[in-house]
C-alpha cells in the first residue's frame, strides 16, 4: 500500500498488522469497513438527487453532516491530547480508537472541498456580491464593515489553516502512539506529551474559530463569543459517545474485552455525563445573556428559532441534550449496563446532530424571508411588507417551515459511513490498542474507587 | 420500643469494643480482611491513612446511601430557589425592570443553580457526618498507643466483640495466621496486648 494517495487521506502509517500481537488484531474481514463505507457512499449519492431539487437544503444537510464528522474527529484529538499531557494511564487501552478517529482529518478536508468549491453562494450569505455594492438594493453596511474578515479568499485560508493545524497534530498522535507498538520505547510518549503541551492552544483557537466560520457565520449579522467553547462541548460529548460504541463493537467480537473493562465504560459515561452538563451550562450562558440584553442584532437569531415550527427542535435539545441524558445517566448502573450505555451513546449522538441541524438549518428561513420581503417591496407590496415589522417572517414558503427531510439523513448517514468506514479500514492495519504503552499495565488494572 | 431503642445506642457505644489487629501493608490488609471474612466474621472495620483500592469490595460495603441523600438535597434546593424567585419578584416585591416579565426562568437559573448546589453540598458534607457518626470526641481505640499510627503509617483491622464469631482467644490466633503484627484488646477500660500463642 504504497500508494501516495491513500497514504495521504486513509493511513499515514504503513501496516503492521503482521507484527502485533495476535489478540489484538482486528479479527473478521473485509466487511468491518466495506460495509459503513458502502452504504455512507450510497446514501451520499443518494442525497446529491436532492441537489437538483433544491440546492441550498442540499449544501446545509451536507455541511451539517460534514460538521457532525467533523466536531468527532475534533473531539477525539482533544481527547488524546489533554490525556497525554496529564500522564493519565485509565484510558490507556481505548486511546487507540480515538486515534484512529484523528487521523480521519486528510479525508474530512478532501470531504469539504465540495463545499469551497461549489457549496459557498447557497451557504453563506455574506459570499453575495451585490451586499457590497455601495448604494446598491441589496447593500449591507453591516457586512460592509465585517467584509475585512469575511470574504472569501480569507475565508479559503484559515479553513486550509484548520485543516492543516489538525491533519498535523492528528497525524503525530496516531504515528508516535502506533510506532510504539513494534518499537517500544517512552521517548515517544514523551515527545506526545510536548506535543500536546503547544497543540491544545493552537487547536483551541483553531476550533474555536473554524465554528465561527463554518457554523456561525452562516447567519452574518449574527455573534456569540461563546460559540467555540458551545462547538467543543458538543465535539467532546459525540466523540466519548462513538469511542465507546466502537469499543463495544470490538467486544461483541470478542476483542479487548479483557483491556476495555466496565470500568473504563463507567469512566467514559461519567465523562459524558459531566459534558452533557457542561454543553447545557455553556447553551444556557449564550442564551441568557443574549435574553437579557434583548439587542435587535443579537435576539433575531433565537427569534428564528423560536418560530416557523424550529421551536419543536429548540425544545427536542432542552429535553433531549440535558434533561434526560442527565437523569439518566446519573446513576452508576446506566454506565455499567453496557446495552443501556450503548443506548445512550446512540442518543447523544442523535441529539449532537440534532444541535447542529438546529444551528445551521434555521438561517434558511431568516434568509427566505429577505428575500421574500424583497420580492414583495418590487412587486409594490412594500406598504404591507413594511406593515409587518419584522420581514414578513409569516410568509415563509411552506418549504422553509421547519421540518426533516430525506436529504439531511442521507447526507448525515453518508458522512458518517465514510468517516466510519475509513476508521476501520485503519483499524485493520494496526494493533487495536497500544499496548506497548508504558501505562498499559495500569490502565488495564484500572478500577474506580 | 423504648428497648430496641436502647439496644441499638448500645450497640453504637460498642461498636469499637473488640480486638484491634496491626498489619505491615494495604496489601495485607486486604486479604486479611478477605480471609477473615471468608471465616465467618462479618462486624469488621478497617482503618487505613489512604483509601485503598479494592477494600469496599474485600470488605462487601454497599453503595453509601450519601448519593441518593445529595440527590434529594439537590432537588430541594432547585425547588426552594425556584420558589424563592418567584415569590420575590413576582409576590413579594414586583417591580417592573425594562419591562421584562415580574418572574421568568431565565434570570432565575443562575439562582435556581447556585442553590442546588448549595444544598447538595451541605448535604454531602452534613450527611457524611451524620453516617459516620461524626464528630466523635470519645472512642475506645484512643486507649491504644499503636492506633495512632493509622493516620500515618498504620494500617488496622478491628472485630468488635459483639460478633457472633466472636471469640477473645480463636479471634486472635485467626488474626495472627492471617498475619497481624500485634494484636489489642480494647474496651472502654483500656487496652491491653493479647499474645495469640497464650
Amino acid at each position: 500500500m504504497a500508494n501516495p494517495l491513500t497514504r495521504l487521506f486513509l493511513d499515514p502509517v504503513d501496516s503492521d498488522r503482521d507484527q502485533v500481537a495476535r489478540k489484538f488484531q482486528l479479527s473478521g474481514d473485509y466487511r468491518w469497513w466495506a460495509v459503513p463505507l458502502g452504504i455512507g457512499i450510497a446514501c451520499l449519492a443518494l442525497s446529491l438527487v436532492g441537489l437538483g431539487g433544491d440546492s441550498q437544503r442540499f449544501w446545509y444537510a451536507y455541511l451539517v453532516g460534514w460538521m457532525f464528522c467533523v466536531s468527532i474527529a475534533v473531539g477525539a484529538l482533544f481527547f488524546v491530547m489533554i490525556h497525554h499531557i496529564v500522564k493519565a494511564h485509565w484510558n490507556v487501552t481505548i486511546r487507540r480508537i480515538p486515534e484512529m478517529l484523528v487521523a480521519n482529518f486528510p479525508l474530512l478536508f478532501l470531504l469539504g472541498i465540495p463545499i469551497l468549491l461549489f457549496g459557498m453562494h447557497d451557504l453563506f450569505h455574506w459570499t453575495h456580491a451585490d451586499l457590497y455594492e455601495v448604494g446598491g438594493d441589496h447593500y449591507d453596511p453591516i457586512l460592509a464593515g465585517k467584509q475585512g474578515f469575511l470574504n472569501l479568499p480569507f475565508f479559503i485560508v484559515r479553513v486550509v489553516l484548520y485543516f492543516a493545524l489538525w491533519s498535523y497534530l492528528g497525524f503525530r498522535v496516531y504515528k508516535l502512539s502506533v510506532q510504539q507498538d513494534t518499537e517500544p520505547t517512552e521517548e515517544n510518549t514523551r515527545k506526545l506529551r510536548k506535543l500536546s503541551a503547544w497543540g491544545i492552544p493552537l487547536c483551541a483557537v483553531a476550533t474555536s474559530f473554524a465554528s465561527y466560520d463554518l457554523l456561525m457565520s452562516l447567519d452574518p449579522h449574527w455573534f456569540s463569543t461563546i460559540f467555540g467553547v458551545y462547538f467543543f462541548a458538543g465535539s467532546w460529548l459525540s466523540s466519548l459517545a462513538v469511542l465507546a460504541l466502537i469499543a463495544m463493537a470490538f467486544r461483541r467480537s470478542g476483542l479487548l474485552g479483557n483491556e476495555i473493562t466496565t470500568e473504563h465504560y463507567q469512566d467514559i459515561g461519567k465523562y459524558m455525563f459531566g459534558f452533557v452538563v457542561f454543553w447545557t451550562y455553556i447553551a444556557f450562558s449564550q442564551y441568557m445573556l443574549i435574553w437579557y440584553g434583548n439587542l435587535p442584532e443579537e435576539i433575531q437569531w433565537y427569534a428564528d428559532r423560536f418560530s416557523n415550527g424550529w421551536e419543536t427542535f429548540t425544545w427536542i435539545l432542552v429535553i433531549g441534550h440535558f434533561i434526560i441524558p442527565f437523569f439518566l445517566l446519573l446513576p452508576k448502573i446506566s454506565k455499567r449496563v453496557l446495552p443501556f450505555f450503548a443506548l445512550m451513546c446512540v442518543w447523544i449522538l442523535v441529539m449532537q446532530w440534532v444541535d447542529l441541524f438546529w444551528l445551521a438549518m434555521p438561517t434558511i428561513v431568516g434568509e427566505a424571508a429577505h428575500t421574500a420581503s424583497a420580492h414583495a417591496a418590487e412587486a409594490g407590496h412594500a406598504v404591507a411588507a413594511g406593515f409587518d415589522g419584522v420581514v414578513g417572517l409569516a410568509d415563509v414558503s411552506s418549504s422553509q417551515q421547519a421540518g426533516l427531510r430525506l436529504v439531511d439523513f442521507t447526507a448525515w448517514f453518508g458522512m458518517f459511513g465514510i468517516f466510519l468506514g475509513a476508521t476501520f479500514w485503519r483499524a485493520g492495519r494496526h494493533s487495536l490498542t497500544p499496548y506497548n504503552d508504558p501505562y498499559f499495565a495500569d490502565a488495564v488494572r484500572f478500577e474506580n474507587v | 420500643m423504648i428497648n430496641s431503642i436502647k439496644q441499638k445506642f448500645a450497640e453504637h457505644a460498642n461498636q469499637n469494643v473488640g480486638l484491634l489487629a496491626e498489619f505491615s501493608d494495604p496489601g495485607a490488609l486486604v486479604h486479611a480482611v478477605k480471609a477473615l471474612r471468608k471465616r465467618g466474621y462479618s462486624r469488621l472495620d478497617t482503618f487505613t491513612p489512604f483509601p485503598i483500592h479494592g477494600m469496599d469490595r474485600a470488605m462487601g460495603l454497599g453503595t453509601s446511601l450519601l448519593g441518593y441523600l445529595v440527590f434529594i438535597g439537590g432537588l430541594t434546593g432547585c425547588a426552594l430557589g425556584f420558589l424563592l424567585q418567584w415569590w420575590t419578584s413576582a409576590v413579594a416585591y414586583p417591580i417592573n425592570i425594562s419591562n421584562k416579565p415580574l418572574f421568568a426562568v431565565e434570570p432565575s437559573v443562575p439562582i435556581i443553580f447556585e442553590l442546588t448546589i448549595l444544598f447538595s453540598a451541605l448535604t454531602a458534607v452534613g450527611g457524611m457526618l451524620a453516617l459516620n457518626a461524626l464528630p466523635k470526641p470519645y472512642n475506645p481505640l484512643f486507649f491504644s498507643d499503636r492506633f495512632v499510627r493509622a493516620t500515618d503509617d498504620g494500617f488496622f483491622l478491628h472485630i468488635q466483640e459483639s460478633d457472633s464469631q466472636f471469640d477473645r482467644a480463636s479471634t486472635a490466633k485467626a488474626l495472627s495466621e492471617e498475619g497481624a503484627l500485634a494484636i489489642e484488646y480494647v474496651s472502654h477500660d483500656g487496652a491491653e496486648d493479647v499474645n495469640p500463642d497464650a
